[in-house]
C-alpha cells in the first residue's frame, strides 16, 4: 500500500520533520513543536498585555494596538496553541494507545497539520496588515468595521477550523475502526475516551464557527448584511453562531488534558484508576451538556431574556460530571505510593488549579452575579485558572510524561520540578488578583484602568514575569535533552498502557507484532509477579 | 477505629462548615452595595462564596492530605491498594454535588425575579451609546446630558441602545449591566439607595477607546435632582 510506502520512508533522519510525511509520530512531533512555537509568540503577547497594565495610564501600547495585541493573544493560545497541541499529542499516542500502526487517514493527517501550519502562519502574518483588534470573539459590528487585518485574521480561523475538523474526524474513525484485537471500548485508556468526546465535539461544533465567520469576511468583503442592523441583520445571530462552537471548545481545550491526568495519576500511585467508567462516561455527558450551555456567555446581551435560566441551568449541571472526574482522581492516588515525577507535580497541580476554575464557574452561571462580573477581570481570572491553570498544566504534563516516548530521551527532573514550582506560583500570583479585580469593578480588555486597581495590576503583572522566567529551564531542558539527554528505556515509568510496550521513540508501524490485547489500561495495585503486567500479551512476550 | 473516623470526619464537617459560614459572611470581595438590586446580589455573592469555601477546603485538602500521607518513602517498589471502585461513595459525589447545584440555581432564579420585576411609576432614561460616548437622555423633561443623575430610593428604567458597535453599561456599584446592542432597546431596572458618585464603565470591548469610555451617574435627593434638571432643561413645558 502506498501509505506503508511513504511510513517507511519516514524513519530517515531530522528533515522528514520539515516535509510531508504521513507517519502519525511524525505529523504529532510537527504538531507539538510548531504549538510550543506559537506558545511561545502568544506568551510575548502576554508579557506584552501585562506590562502595559502594570500600572494605570496609557505607557506602551495605546488603545487599538492594545486591542490587537490581547486579540492576538487570545487567537494564539486558543488556536494555535491549546487546541491544537492535544491535536499533536494524540497524533502521537492515539494509534499507539490502541494497538494501531497509524491513523484511519495517514494522508488527511498530514494534510490536516498543514493546513494548521498556513492557518497559523496567516494568522501571524495578520500583524503585518494591521492585525484584528476585536478580542477573539470578533463581535459584530466592530468586526464588520475593524480595519484589514480583521480579514486575513477572520481567514485564517478559517483555515484553522477546517484542520481541526479534519483532525477530529480523523480520531473518532482512528478509535472506532483501528484498535488492536481485544481492546475493546471498556479498554480504552482514558486519553483515548477523552480525545474521542473532544473530536465528536469538533466535529459538530467547529464548522458553525467557519460558517459564522465565513458570513462575517462576505460582510466585509461583498458587502452582504448578515449582521448588518441597518439592513435587517442581527449582531445577536453573530453571538449565538459564535458562542455555539466557542462554548464547546473550552470543553476541547479541557477534556484532553483531563485525559492525559488519567494517565498520569494511575502510573505513578501505583494503583488502577479509580471509577473507570465513571471518568470516561463523564467525558461524554461534558461533551453533551457542553453544547447546550452556550447563551451563559449572553446572559447580559440583547438576547430575549426568558433563554438564560435553561442556559444556567445546564451550565451549573456541567459541575456535577466534573466534580465526579476530580474526585475521582483523589481517590485515585489515595492509598497509592505517590512518586512525585515532574508529570506527577503538573498533574496534581492541575487539580488543584483547574478547581478554582471549576468553582467560579459556578459563581458565572448564576445569572444575577454572572451580570455584576461578565466581561470583567473575574472572566479572566476564571478562565485562566481553565485554560492555564488546568489544560496547560496537562499539557505540561504531557510533556514531561511522554517525551522519553516521543524522543527517546529522558528530561532533567530537576530543571522540570524547578519549572513546575516558578510556574505553580507564577500562575497564582497572576491570576488570583485578578478576581477581586473584576468584583470590585474593572473590565476586561482596558489598556488603562481606575488608579484603584494598580495594586492588584501590580500583583498580576509580577506573577506573568514568573511565568515569563519559568519558561527559561522548559526550554533550556527540553532542547538540552533531545540532543544529548540520557536514552530512555522502553517503558521508563512502569506504565502498563501500549505505547509503553515498544520501542522509545516507536519504531515503524509501531509494533513488532499487532498487539493482542488482554488486560485493563491501569492494572497496578497487584503485587507479585503481575505486578509488571502490560495491558497486551504479545507485547509481553518481547 | 470505625469509630474514631466517624468522629473525625463529624469534627472535620463542623469545622467546614464554620469555615464556610464565617467566609460567606465576613468576607467581602464587591464594593459597597448602591442600588437594591446590589443588596441581593450581594446576599447571593456570599452564599456562593461560603459554599465555594468548603468545596475548596475539602479538595485541597484532601489533595494536600494524600500527597503527605501517601507519598512513595525511600525506594519503594510495591504497588498501591488494588481498589477501583465504591459504588456509595461514587453516588454521594454525584448527588451531593447535584443538590448543591439544584439549591444555588433555585436561589439565584429567585434572586433574578426580584432583581427584574418591573416597579411602578420608574423614572425613564434612555441611555444612547456611541464610540466611545454615553448620553442620558430624559424625555420627560426633553433634554440630554453626559453625566447620569438619579434621585435616590426612586424606580428607574434605563433603556439603552447602541448607534454604532456594541458597547455595555455598566455601574459596578450598582451591579448592574446590560448591553447597548444596535437596532434594539434593552432595558436595565435600577432603584438608587445610596447618596454619591459611582463610575460607569464600558464593558464590552467597543475600539481603541474603550478603556476611556466612562461617564459617572450621580445619585442626589429629590430635591437636588428637581434642582438639577430645571438648571439643564429649564421649566418643564
Amino acid at each position: 500500500m502506498s501509505a506503508d510506502a511513504y511510513a517507511v520512508k519516514a524513519t530517515a533522519g531530522w528533515r522528514r520533520y520539515l516535509r510531508w510525511n504521513t507517519d502519525h509520530k511524525v505529523i504529532g512531533v510537527q504538531y507539538l513543536v510548531t504549538t510550543f512555537v506559537f506558545f511561545f509568540i502568544g506568551g510575548l503577547l502576554a508579557m506584552l498585555v501585562r506590562s502595559e497594565l502594570a500600572r494605570p495610564g496609557t505607557d506602551i501600547l495605546a488603545g487599538q494596538q492594545f486591542n490587537r495585541v490581547v486579540t492576538n493573544h487570545g487567537s494564539l493560545m486558543i488556536f494555535l496553541w491549546i487546541i491544537p497541541v492535544f491535536a499533536g499529542f494524540a497524533n502521537f499516542m492515539l494509534p499507539l494507545m490502541i494497538g494501531a500502526r497509524d491513523m484511519a487517514f495517514p494522508r488527511l493527517n498530514a494534510a490536516s497539520y498543514w493546513t494548521f501550519l498556513a492557518g497559523g502562519v496567516v494568522m501571524v502574518a495578520s500583524f503585518f496588515v494591521g492585525a484584528a483588534e476585536t478580542g477573539w470573539t470578533a463581535y459584530v459590528p466592530l468586526s464588520i468595521r475593524a480595519p484589514d487585518g480583521q480579514t486575513v485574521w477572520a481567514v485564517s480561523v478559517i483555515i484553522i477550523g477546517a484542520s481541526s475538523t479534519m483532525g477530529g474526524i480523523n480520531f473518532i474513525t482512528t478509535t472506532l475502526t483501528m484498535r488492536a484485537e481485544g481492546m475493546s471500548f471498556w479498554r480504552l485508556p482514558l486519553f483515548v475516551w477523552s480525545m474521542l468526546a473532544t473530536s465528536l465535539l469538533v466535529v459538530i461544533a467547529t464548522p458553525v464557527l467557519t460558517a459564522s465567520l465565513i458570513l462575517v469576511a462576505l460582510d466585509r468583503l461583498v458587502g452582504t448584511a448578515f449582521f448588518d442592523v441597518a439592513a435587517g441583520g442581527s449582531p445577536i445571530l453573530f453571538q449565538n453562531l459564535f458562542w455555539f462552537y466557542s462554548h464547546p471548545a473550552v470543553y476541547i481545550m479541557i477534556l484532553p488534558g483531563m485525559g492525559i491526568i488519567s494517565e498520569i495519576f494511575p502510573v505513578f500511585s501505583r494503583k488502577p484508576i479509580f471509577g473507570y467508567k465513571m471518568i470516561a462516561l463523564s467525558s461524554m455527558a461534558i461533551a453533551v451538556l457542553g453544547m447546550t450551555v452556550w447563551g451563559h456567555h449572553m446572559f447580559s446581551s440583547g438576547m430575549d431574556p426568558r433563554y438564560r435560566v435553561p442556559y444556567m441551568v445546564t451550565s451549573m449541571i456541567i459541575a456535577v460530571p466534573t466534580g465526579v472526574k476530580i474526585f475521582s482522581w483523589l481517590a485515585t492516588i489515595w492509598d497509592g505510593k505517590l512518586r512525585f515525577t515532574t508529570a506527577m507535580l503538573f498533574a496534581l497541580g492541575f487539580i488543584s488549579m483547574f478547581l478554582i476554575g471549576g468553582i467560579t464557574g459556578i459563581f458565572l452561571a448564576s445569572i444575577p452575579f454572572d451580570i455584576h462580573v461578565h466581561d470583567t477581570y473575574f472572566v479572566v481570572a476564571h478562565l485562566h485558572f481553565v485554560l492555564f491553570g488546568g489544560s496547560v498544566s496537562a499539557a505540561y504534563a504531557g510533556l514531561y510524561y511522554w517525551f522519553p516516548k516521543i524522543t527517546g530521551r529522558m528530561l532533567d527532573e530537576n530543571f522540570g520540578k524547578g519549572h513546575f514550582i516558578l510556574n505553580f506560583i507564577g500562575a497564582n500570583l497572576t491570576y488570583l488578583p485578578m478576581f477581586l479585580a473584576g468584583a470590585l469593578g474593572m473590565p476586561r480588555r482596558v489598556a488603562d484602568y481606575a488608579p484603584e486597581f494598580a495594586r492588584l495590576n501590580q500583583l498580576a503583572t509580577l506573577g506573568a514575569a514568573i511565568l515569563g522566567v519559568s519558561s527559561v529551564p522548559m526550554l533550556y531542558n527540553i532542547v538540552v535533552s533531545w540532543v544529548k539527554g540520557p536514552v530512555a528505556e522502553a517503558n521508563p515509568w512502569q506504565a502498563r498502557t501500549l505505547e509503553w510496550q515498544t520501542s522509545s521513540p516507536p519504531q515503524d508501524q509501531n509494533f513488532d507484532v499487532p498487539p493482542v490485547i488482554t488486560h485493563d489500561p491501569y492494572d497496578y495495585g497487584v503485587a507479585g509477579p503481575a505486578a509488571d503486567r502490560p495491558q497486551s500479551a504479545s507485547a509481553a512476550a518481547d | 477505629m470505625r469509630e474514631r473516623t466517624v468522629f473525625a470526619l463529624v469534627i472535620i464537617s463542623l469545622l467546614l462548615l464554620a469555615a464556610g459560614y464565617i467566609v460567606g459572611t465576613q468576607v467581602n470581595l464587591l464594593p459597597t452595595p448602591a442600588s437594591s438590586r446590589a443588596v441581593l446580589v450581594d446576599g447571593l455573592m456570599r452564599f456562593l462564596l461560603g459554599i465555594a469555601t468548603v468545596i475548596f477546603l475539602v479538595v485541597e485538602g484532601a489533595l494536600l492530605f494524600a500527597v503527605l500521607r501517601f507519598r512513595r518513602r525511600g525506594a519503594d517498589d510495591s504497588q498501591g491498594a488494588s481498589y477501583r471502585e465504591n459504588t456509595t461513595l461514587e453516588l454521594v459525589w454525584t448527588l451531593v454535588p447535584a443538590i448543591i447545584v439544584v439549591i444555588i440555581g433555585f436561589y439565584s432564579y429567585r434572586v433574578l425575579a426580584a432583581i427584574e420585576r418591573p416597579e411602578n411609576d420608574p423614572l425613564v432614561v434612555e441611555v444612547e451609546s456611541s464610540q466611545f460616548i454615553w448620553t442620558f437622555h430624559y424625555p420627560e423633561q426633553q433634554f440630554s446630558s453626559s453625566e447620569l443623575h438619579l434621585p435616590v430610593g426612586k424606580p428607574v428604567r434605563l433603556e439603552i441602545t447602541s448607534k454604532d458597535v456594541i458597547h455595555s453599561f455598566w455601574v459596578p456599584d450598582f451591579r448592574a449591566k446590560r448591553d447597548a446592542t444596535p437596532g434594539q432597546v434593552s432595558e436595565l431596572l435600577i432603584t438608587p439607595t445610596l447618596v454619591g458618585r459611582f463610575p460607569i464603565r464600558c464593558a464590552e470591548l467597543c475600539g481603541g477607546g474603550h478603556a476611556a469610555m466612562t461617564s459617572v451617574v450621580i445619585v442626589e435627593s429629590q430635591a437636588e435632582f428637581d434642582r438639577w434638571i430645571l438648571s439643564e432643561a429649564g421649566p418643564a413645558q
